[in-house]
């Protein structure tokens, strides 16, 4: 089974933030790490690929994703393409979801995986976008997987119900926390990950046309809360002091 | 002229950095408290292949280039000096000679399981009446049939009472000064090869250091690590340039995590109802710290480059240990400073810094004795 | 130009996010534009609350769509968009949002936005909020004149809006559409409480708590408050609590009216969950806890101590 994994680099959640320009940029210290559910993806198909005796592992970033590709293969992926075009870092999902979806069909897939959600947008929208584009079925919030007839059954939590679905391949499954813990890379990997020659293509060479991306409009920080207002006393007192706060001043109860 | 890291290297450092981030930051109070190598971190990190780092690739090894190496090793200490510590004595000190001069024999039986982290090296120097003075060595090996016998007590020696096997220095005759000087393999279950007592540390704790004591301990030739007799101080001087790099690179990472500490305390604690940070002294001893730390790093980094080129940075790697370790010093200790008092309460990490970084004065050449190195080379047009 | 909902069912009624989203489209709707809902699958015989409050409603029934599946929602919803030419399609967070949004927007070819929390009438179209890199920022986003797609995370608006509209329904059917994805098996959801996301009020706790048991003092409060109860990351990686109740990075985000936490140190991995929740009140033993910086009231004290206080003090208010 081959199987592609749709990686972004992301700042790390720690990173610096700070809103500049009177709220016309944000300056975002430079620290970046392969997205937290996209590494889940990759450990997943890592283990997919075993499970089923074999194929290709590929992972597939765009932008200033190169070091996300390369973890991927440090992690264990054999190969790794880049969508390296100006154009693609602040570009429109939908721009994004082509490239990486052209550069799937051209390479051959059996599987698509992706995180559930990158943690700079919590947005998901990729992965359902590039399954669309390729015409194939897509599942999100996948916490288990294992090939059964020629296809797929997958496991997943939604709304505090837990569901196995039957899937055919090919198809693009999201991952979510619990699938599969991912591993830090062996030396090895490292190695192999510094060395190994990333596929680069242009949006020209992927033949996708960017479309203009939203406009951002301005940025602020966040919402800045009122000094926390401390409820002092023994817990019953305290609880009760607060209780009619909630209900009198905050008016939540 | 290219002071970047290699694309290569860059995606190594930040791989490594992750790693040390996700293993061992989390396990760094208990290693300074417990003083004391947590078994389960060590199998887990040494499982990740990293100890063979600047080994061949047949040694299942990386082959790195010492600005890799460098990389690693200032990463590791960024968390923690004591498991760096641990770590880096089974990559270069504790090993390296058995890596030059061991017979396949030794190299199955040692330098393997070392890099696989299932066996715990040392290297022993120091003795009580020795240490900078390498030909005051008192610890002596015998001429035997068919080996050596060894006598003598090395102390300070970090992993001493765990080590499964330690490289000794020993002098075949106390009168023929440095040229008496050899390094032996004593593998532990040798007879009469014990250890003595446990030395309680300031800092750079965690791996537990102590004297090695050797009564009558036979060794056969094969031992003797290297090409010819009363060669060590020679070999030795073949890998000092990396070992005082390697020093500089271990000041580079502690002086990182307590600058970043400060600097985030400086900006969130206030006092007179702005942030500290916001104070022209405390901005000054900011704008003195990163100016050191970013010598340090580039003189480190040049050392290191030189060694690769087979430049032997002589005096370039002695100063790269010094000035790198006196700049990690001032930085723990304004650190501390910007922390007011809690920089010295032990719930702050400061007082830890400041503590593991006096550890780096002394391995590698006291700067007394670089001093005197640097000069002599200057005085000699070298 | 009109402005579209997509409607989930909640109950025998309507998702309250669908009300929310309504109420909002009906405030930024421009003069003579239409709001318009969209009822698919299930929500076709539980679209009652819309009379009135929307200018119009398609009803979509039609084979695959109850329960709910991705492949004929996405189908049916791009089918009836695509000839409607909306200027803004609202969406409320949700797994369907996740599975079909995204498709409906490739296979459009329009714009899509997830995770918003405003929706503001703006000059030359509407304007959107979200948040960027776990709540550190927010972004406005210009949507323009074209059509566009949005998601907004539940409790966002106010779902009151007067029922005084003349509505027009309109019935459709949905062309067959194949689905490729088979439930082989679905548990029965916890349909009793609350879902965690759209939940008014959250009860959430962590570590503090000390032990597994502790966590039905949660459970406990949750109950007097009518409330979801939420946990930390430290509390599912113990095993104490199953990750679906997570809130924060690697968990769910919920903006409730009330939030209460208890036994949370404040990392952001969790704050970055419940950063938009409207008044938070922190428990935590440590007067020094980064939580208390994200919230409104606060108390120092052991959670175990204060949970059962509360619950008891909430119960009191109520007799």
């Amino acid at each position: 089974m081959d199987i592609a994994v749709l990686v972004k680099e992301v700042p790390d959640l720690e990173a610096r933030v700070q809103v500049v320009q009177d709220g016309g940029a944000l300056d975002v210290e430079n620290k970046r790490v392969l997205n937290f559910f996209d590494e889940i993806a990759v450990a997943a198909a890592l283990q997919l690929k075993e499970a089923g005796g074999g194929g290709r592992v590929y992972a597939v970033g765009a932008g200033s994703g190169l070091e996300a590709v390369r973890r991927a293969i440090a992690m264990g992926a054999d190969a790794g393409f880049l969508v390296d075009d100006p154009a693609v870092d602040g570009a429109d999902p939908l721009t994004v979801a082509r490239a990486l979806a052209a550069v799937v069909r051209a390479e051959g897939f059996d599987l698509v995986l992706a995180g559930r959600q990158a943690t700079d947008d919590e947005a998901g929208l990729v992965g359902p976008m590039v399954a669309e584009l390729l015409g194939v079925p897509c599942v999100v919030g996948v916490t288990a997987a294992e090939p059964a007839d020629g296809g797929l059954v997958v496991g997943r939590e939604v709304d505090g119900a837990s569901e196995r679905l039957s899937v055919p391949v090919p198809a693009v499954l999201t991952a979510e926390k619990g699938w599969v813990e991912p591993r830090v890379p062996q030396v090895m990997g490292l190695m192999k990950a510094m060395k190994a020659e990333i596929g680069r293509r242009t949006l020209a060479d992927l033949g996708v046309e960017p479309v203009p991306p939203l406009a951002a409009a301005g940025y602020h920080g966040p919402r800045s809360r009122p000094a926390v207002r401390m409820v002092e006393g023994e817990p019953a007192e305290a609880a009760g002091e607060l209780v009619r706060i909630l209900r009198d001043e905050a008016r939540v109860l | 002229m290219d002071f970047r890291l290699s694309e290569e290297q860059q995606f190594f450092r930040q791989a490594v950095a992750d790693t040390v981030d996700r293993l061992i930051m989390p396990r760094v109070e208990q290693i300074d408290t417990e003083d004391a190598i947590p078994q389960d971190l060590w199998k887990e990190f040494a499982g990740l292949g990293y100890l063979g780092l600047r080994y061949p690739e047949d040694l299942g090894g990386m082959a790195a280039d010492p600005v890799t190496c460098m990389i690693f090793y200032e990463e590791v200490t960024r968390a923690s000096v004591g498991f760096a510590q641990a770590v880096i004595m089974n990559m270069l000190m504790g090993t390296h000679f058995l890596y030059r001069f061991g017979s396949p024999a030794i190299r199955e039986r040692c330098l393997l399981p070392a890099l696989r982290g299932e066996k715990i090296a040392t290297i022993c120097f120091t003795e009580d009446q020795s240490g900078s003075d390498l030909a005051a060595t008192r610890t002596l090996a015998r001429k035997v049939d068919g080996g050596w016998v060894l006598n003598g007590t090395k102390n300070w020696i970090t992993n001493g009472p765990t080590a499964d096997f330690a490289t000794v220095l020993a002098t075949t005759g106390p009168d023929k000064g440095m040229k008496g000087l050899n390094f032996f393999l004593v593998e532990r279950g040798a007879d009469g090869f014990r250890s003595g007592q446990v030395l309680h540390k300031l800092g750079a704790r965690g791996p537990v250091t102590g004297e090695l004591v050797f009564e009558d301990v036979f060794v056969p030739d094969e031992h003797l690590l290297g090409e010819e007799e009363g060669k060590g101080v020679v070999y030795l001087g073949e890998i000092l340039d990396e070992v005082r790099c390697m020093t500089g690179a271990m000041a580079l990472g502690i002086a990182r995590t307590a600058f970043a500490d400060g600097l985030e305390y400086a900006r969130k604690r206030e006092a007179f109802g702005r942030p500290i940070g916001e104070f022209q002294l405390v901005r000054a001893k900011f704008a003195e710290m990163a100016t050191d730390l970013e010598a340090a790093r580039l003189l480190v980094y040049y050392a290191a480059w030189m060694i690769g080129e087979g430049l032997g940075p002589r005096k370039e790697a002695a100063m790269a240990k010094m000035f790198a370790t006196e700049a990690c010093l001032n930085v723990v200790d304004e650190v501390t400073r910007i922390y007011g008092g809690n920089g010295f309460a032990t719930e702050y990490g400061p007082q830890r810094y400041f503590r593991d970084a006096r550890f780096l004065l002394y391995g590698g050449g006291t700067h007394e004795v670089l001093k005197n190195f640097i000069g002599r080379e200057l005085v000699k047009g070298r | 130009m009109a402005i579209w909902v997509i409607c989930e069912e909640h109950g025998d009624g309507l998702r309250r996010t669908t009300q929310e989203l309504a109420a909002q489209a009906r405030r930024v709707a421009e003069d003579g534009e239409p709001v318009v809902a969209l009822a698919v699958g299930a929500c076709v015989g539980r679209a009652g609350w819309l009379d009135g409050r929307v200018h119009r409603v398609v009803k979509v029934a039609g084979g695959g769509l109850v329960p709910f599946s991705a492949d004929p929602w996405v189908a049916a919803v791009a089918a009836v968009l695509a000839e409607a030419e909306p200027r803004l399609v609202l969406w409320g967070e949700g797994t369907r949002a996740r599975e079909v949004m995204p498709r409906v927007a490739a296979r459009l070819g329009w714009p899509a936005v997830a995770n918003a929390l405003a929706l503001e009438a703006a000059d030359g179209g509407a304007r959107v909020l979200r948040p960027v890199l776990g709540g550190k920022a927010y972004q406005w986003v210009s949507l323009g004149g074209a059509p566009a797609l949005v998601a907004f995370r539940p409790n966002s608006f106010d779902p009151e809006v007067a029922a005084d509209l003349d509505t027009r329904v309109e019935e459709r059917s949905a062309e067959p559409c194949e689905d490729r994805v088979r439930v082989l098996e679905r548990t029965a959801g916890d349909g009793g409480r609350v879902p965690l996301t759209e939940a008014q009020v959250v009860v959430a706790g962590g570590r503090g708590l000390k032990d597994a048991a502790n966590l039905a003092l949660l459970e406990d409060l949750a109950d007097a408050l009518g409330g979801a109860v939420g946990v930390s990351r430290a509390v599912v990686d113990a095993g104490w609590a199953d990750h679906a109740i997570q809130v924060g990075k690697s968990g769910k985000t919920v903006s409730p009216a009330l939030y209460v936490v208890a036994g949370v140190s404040g990392a952001v991995h969790h704050t970055m969950g419940m950063d938009t929740a409207k008044v938070v009140v922190a428990i935590n033993t440590d007067p020094n806890a980064p939580i208390f910086k994200y919230a409104d009231y606060g108390v120092v004290g052991d959670a175990l101590q204060v949970l059962p206080a509360l619950a008891a003090a909430v119960r009191a208010l109520g007799t």
